[in-house]
């Protein structure tokens, strides 16, 4: 028996293997000095944040990944992010970010929000897809939702008329459409992705939604081979509840956007496990991709049961921002192994394993 | 609630009926009880706009299964006219709105607004004039109509007057637009009270308060400091806050988690078509508008489908159920739970379906179904 019929037979044995560790046929080629650790700002937040981002610190560690992190210390309370923490954001132009809790009502506006306008952080980004291995009620679900970051609904500009009278502003640009629109096709051309749809409420609010569709509408005839269609918001939600297949790429306003990110988070299998991230021209954050209700509730906090696959995958995003893909991939494999075998999972997917256990199952599973 | 009032809901028999309850006011609570004293022979009068494309037969199936059932129902028809009533600024004459004014109960069908400038879209014009404050909407997994929710059961009550659809967009200069979301006290008091005294009267156990308010925390501040004050008043019902991309997300995950769900208005109009979309979508779902002075417009919220009209394949369920939503309001409790278990019973069944539950019926072999099921 020669060697090479025995190298025929591994080859043959690896590329059955279901599970599918992507082995690069041609190998991807650095430039000298790319193997430099990069810095990245961590903030841990509240809540579950601390858990998962501890998680992530020590896959990391165990990759030997070329990124070290620069810690900063953030709560939800403080009325302003810190000065060096957006410093040193603005150094290392990537940041990984646990959730800060946002007070309902009360007078502090949200610090991820602000997050994003100061670092001008136009573009929010959450891959909803069905993990193998973790069953839900739709099948075929991978749905990337684009939603625009920083006006619409969220501008943040209320008063009050007279008591009793509360007014909210709701503004939509077409400078801030267009780009956003642009960052939509230009991502669905380089993820070779076939399908953009608008999600609007147009046929209401015919100005202000009609501006970011008209964007949309000029955007897309420069990109031919990419389908374009619109969709109202509310029978976008009842068709992601009855057919989530047909979509692909999805672009919205603000809130929009956020309740389609949720809701396709919640039907792929939780927010617990989608990856999500917000880029901007200089810097991009990555963060679990829908919110958990804010933080999460205290409960998971204090019996350390958060699940943590969100934020591994949010960095594997990362990595591959920043083009190291090869630790991108290996990190990627090994989280999508452990959910496939299905032993160590957390409550919200229905186990019983806390976040170390879970980080620890994926690190045996690193290659 | 008057004296008088309670006293007639004991004789009547407060049955804890599915779907409607009495509105606040009381000169409605009167008008209730003296047309559950009514009796057959003299007959309520209610208004009946079939509508568009599928409308006119649906509208005709759900008069037969009423007759079928022997309902008093006596149905003053109106149809959208094809030229602008100037005192209305839209298609829908006055003498329609007096008659709704009037009656205090209808049905509407679907109705397409025609496009143009110069008049207001039909349904605009009935939520204003008829000051309709309250869209309702329960949704329950249909019994023998699988999707893939098995236990849903809730109801979505939406503020239906202000919010984000007050329609005040401007542009400030070219290439910025501006578009105004209003929330007052008076209105979200109103859905408040309403939400709260439904969930009392049908024996629902939770009512949850949907908002945005970490980030818009003036406008859905205010809505759920109104919310707090009326669940003060209703000790033994249990009363949460949820924040809108939470509540989408619980909903797709474990929809038996909500009971009843309170929001304004753009908020209501996305999760209570989630809903619908949670238990079979918009065909089989039934909604009722509420106004002021105990007036309530039961309509089907589904579109008037014009590639299907007059060939006979709609599917009547919406329009009937929320006929069926109409005659509980009037309470007809007896008639209301026939027919809707005749309903439930024929879909259940599943030898007559119309083409968009997966059959091949006709609407009239449906219908025809319905009243054998009586």
């Amino acid at each position: 028996m020669s060697c090479r019929s025995l190298n025929l037979l591994k080859n043959l044995a690896r590329n059955a293997n279901g599970s599918g560790i992507q082995t690069r046929s041609v190998t991807y080629m650095p430039r000298p000095g790319d193997g430099a650790p990069r810095a990245v700002t961590l903030i841990p937040g509240d809540g579950i944040g601390p858990l998962v981002t501890n998680a992530v610190e020590q896959v990391m560690e165990a990759m030997h990944a070329p990124i070290f992190f620069e810690k900063y210390d953030v709560h939800g309370e403080m009325s302003r992010m810190p000065p060096e923490v957006m410093e040193s954001i603005r150094k290392n132009k990537v940041c990984l970010k646990g959730g800060l809790k946002t007070p309902v009502g009360g007078g502090v506006s949200s610090l991820n929000v602000q997050l994003r306008k100061e670092l001008d952080l136009f573009a929010s980004l959450v891959n909803c897809f069905n993990l193998p291995g973790l069953p839900t009620r739709h099948e075929n679900v991978d749905i990337v939702v684009i939603r625009e970051n920083t006006e619409g609904e969220y501008a943040g500009l209320e008063h009050e008329v007279v008591p009793g009278v509360v007014e909210s502003l709701k503004v939509i640009t077409k400078f801030c459409s267009e780009r956003i629109a642009k960052y939509a096709f230009e991502y669905a051309y380089l993820n070779n992705r076939k399908k953009v749809t608008a999600v609007h409420k147009a046929n209401i609010m015919k100005l202000a939604d009609g501006l970011f569709l008209e964007s949309c509408r000029e955007v897309a005839k420069k990109y031919p081979s990419i389908t374009y269609n619109e969709i109202i918001v509310d029978n976008c939600c009842m068709q992601l509840v009855a057919k989530p297949e047909q979509f692909d790429v999805m672009v919205t306003p603000n809130l929009y956007g956020n309740l389609v990110a949720n809701t396709a988070a919640g039907i792929a299998g939780g927010t617990g496990v989608m990856p999500g991230g917000n880029v901007g021209a200089d810097h991009a954050v990555f963060e679990q991709g829908a919110s958990a209700g804010n933080v999460g509730k205290d409960k998971i906090v204090l019996e350390n049961k958060a699940n943590p696959v969100a934020l591994l995958l949010s960095s594997a995003m990362m990595l591959r921002h920043l083009q190291f893909p090869s630790f991108a991939d290996r990190l990627e494999t090994a989280v999508k192994k452990v959910i496939a075998e299905g032993k160590c999972r957390t409550k919200d997917l229905g186990g019983t394993s806390t976040t170390q256990q879970v980080v620890d199952a994926v690190i045996a599973k690193l290659d | 609630m008057t004296m008088a009032a309670f006293l007639a809901r004991r004789l009547i028999g407060n049955r804890s009926s599915q779907i409607l309850g009495t509105s606040c006011s009381s000169s409605g609570a009167f008008i209730s009880v003296a047309r559950a004293f009514s009796s057959s022979t003299t007959p309520i009068k209610a208004t009946l706009f079939p509508g568009d494309g599928i409308g006119p037969e649906i509208a005709e199936s759900v008069k037969q299964v009423f007759t079928a059932a022997d309902v008093a129902i006596e149905w003053d028809e109106h149809y959208v006219s094809t030229e602008v009533d100037p005192r209305t600024n839209s298609f829908l004459t006055w003498e329609s709105l007096q008659s709704v004014l009037d009656n205090k109960v209808g049905l509407k069908g679907p109705m397409a607004t025609p496009i143009g400038k110069g008049h207001r879209s039909l349904n605009l014009t009935l939520r204003k004039e008829l000051n309709l404050y309250a869209n309702v909407r329960p949704c329950y997994s249909l019994p023998g109509y699988k999707t893939r929710y098995d236990d849903v059961d809730l109801i979505t009550i939406r503020e239906n007057t202000e919010g984000e659809y007050s329609g005040l967009e401007h542009q400030v200069v070219k290439g910025v637009v501006e578009s105004i979301k209003i929330i007052t006290r008076k209105a979200s008091m109103r859905v408040a009270e309403y939400a709260f005294l439904y969930a009392k009267t049908h024996g629902r156990k939770k009512v949850s308060a949907i908002h945005k308010a970490n980030i818009m925390q003036k406008t859905d501040g205010l809505f759920l400091q109104c919310c707090d004050e009326v669940a003060k008043k209703y000790p033994e019902i249990y009363y949460e806050k949820v924040v809108i991309d939470n509540c989408c997300m619980m909903l797709v995950k474990n929809p038996a988690l909500f009971d009843v769900l309170v929001m304004p208005n753009l908020y209501g109009d996305i999760i209570s078509d989630l809903c619908a979309g949670l238990v079979g979508g918009l065909g089989l779902t039934p909604s009722c508008n509420i106004g002021e002075d105990g007036i309530a417009l039961a309509e089907a919220v589904h579109g008037s489908a014009p590639d299907i009209a007059g060939k006979n394949l709609a599917n009547p369920t919406a329009l009937l159920l929320s006929g069926v939503m109409m005659l509980r309001h009037l309470k007809l409790n007896k008639q209301a739970e026939q027919i809707h278990s005749a309903i439930i019973n024929t879909i259940a069944e599943g030898k007559y379906r119309t083409a968009d539950l997966g059959g091949t019926s006709t609407t009239t072999d449906f219908t025809k179904a319905i009243c054998d099921h009586l």
